[in-house]
């Protein structure tokens, strides 16, 4: 092996970064070698002044200056939205699994919600407009003195005598026929009736 | 290796049982900063503080940037000081943060050469003087900081961590997330680049 291929070896032969094997194969290379031998002395005094580095310490004044500022960042961060969301994502188990517990009940009843709204929606029938011709209202003179039909079900002509106390009569008049829509205080309820010209 | 919570300190001088009573205290400093008590942060920072400033330093080059890179280190801390698992060791953590913090703030600084010898900019070294070996202390260093500008940043990051700040290959490779082999390789080259750089730093002052 030349002394150009055993160069990175050699490099960490200085501070013993080799494994068994392969520092055998550098010293039994160095023995032989002067050239190496040179390059072990320039890397171990390289080796000295990186060490005289690791002496080197900052000023207490240097130390003090980052531990302040750092300080007061961490304050700004304390108070902030996101710190608090930051805590609860990756803070203390319980804090976590309630977090986790909290998020997924939201979403789940959210999704819910959604799909219950959404199927309503799909379930309401739809209605056709009511075929029944709406005749134009007009006057009726011929029905006017029709007493009030009583107030609950379309009963015979002759039992309209005895009036609800508060229907009110709408009456549509009509060559053949004439339409008596009865509007009653319920709103769920609405009569209508069909009568001819001689009131039957 | 997996390194255990009495490396959390880095008291490799300190008897077994010593070292396992201060992992024990740290853990428990660890859980009280965790729940929000900010003497025992102030703590943590305290203990850490020098070294990741100077590994800032070493990696960023001015001391303005390395304050910069630090304070960004300490805020990172307590952000995520909840997601650290107390198992395992406290102090390649840090490192690992700082690591990225550097690298991060050369990348968007972009202009990351030079700074070395910028920071010693008009200084030329001393034509009396002879070799490295005859060089003071604070001559070598600026030298040796001078032949850092020679380093990519990988390289630079590994020598620095395993030669300067004396950490295991082990260690280097978990704190730079490499695998041993590739953090061989970059210390390796570094150093044949180191003394090649300072050499011609002493033809220079010749």
């Amino acid at each position: 092996m030349n002394c150009r291929t055993l160069e990175p070896l050699v490099a960490l032969y200085v501070e013993n970064d080799l494994p068994e094997w392969e520092r055998t194969l550098v010293e039994e290379h160095l023995r032989g070698c002067f050239e190496c031998e040179i390059l072990v002395s320039a890397l171990h005094a390289t080796q000295q002044a990186l060490r005289t580095l690791r002496a080197q310490a900052p000023d207490s004044a240097t130390l003090k200056a980052v531990r302040d500022r750092a300080s007061t960042e961490i304050a700004t961060l304390e108070n902030s939205f996101r710190w608090i969301a930051l805590q609860y994502l990756f803070g203390s188990g319980r804090r976590r699994v309630a977090t986790v517990c909290i998020l997924l009940f939201l979403g789940g009843s959210t999704a819910l919600w959604w799909s219950r709204a959404a199927s309503i929606t799909e379930e309401l029938p739809v209605f056709a407009a009511s075929p029944l011709p709406v005749p134009a209202l007009t006057e009726a003179p011929a029905v006017a003195q029709i007493e009030q039909p009583p107030r609950r079900t379309a009963m015979a002509a002759d039992q309209t005598a005895k009036p609800p106390a508060t229907a009110q009569p709408k009456v549509h008049a009509n060559p053949d026929q004439i339409v008596v829509q009865l509007l009653v205080d319920d709103p769920d309820i609405l009569i209508y009736w069909l009568i001819d010209e001689r009131g039957e | 290796m997996e390194l255990t919570a009495q490396d959390l300190l880095m008291t490799g001088d300190a008897p077994p049982d010593r070292r396992k009573v201060e992992a024990s205290e740290f853990a428990a400093l660890i859980d009280q900063a965790r729940s929000g008590n900010r003497a025992a942060f102030e703590e943590i920072m305290l203990r850490h503080e020098r070294r990741v400033l100077m590994v800032a330093l070493r990696l960023m080059g001015t001391v303005e940037d390395a304050q910069d890179a630090a304070q960004e280190v300490f805020l990172r801390t307590f952000k995520y000081l909840p997601r650290f698992d107390t198992r395992k060791p406290f102090e390649p953590w840090i490192l690992r943060m700082t690591a990225n913090v550097c690298r991060t703030a050369l990348r968007k600084r972009g202009e990351r050469r030079s700074l070395f010898t910028a920071a010693y900019e008009g200084e030329r070294p001393d034509p009396s003087r002879g070799p490295l070996a005859h060089l003071s202390e604070e001559e070598t260093r600026k030298q040796v900081h001078r032949a850092l500008d020679v380093l990519t940043e990988k390289e630079r990051a590994a020598l620095v961590l395993r030669d300067i700040e004396g950490l295991t290959t082990g260690e280097v490779a978990q704190i730079l997330g490499s695998s041993e082999g590739t953090v061989r390789v970059h210390i390796s080259s570094a150093r044949l680049k180191i003394r090649k750089a300072i050499e011609r730093l002493k033809e220079g002052a010749r």
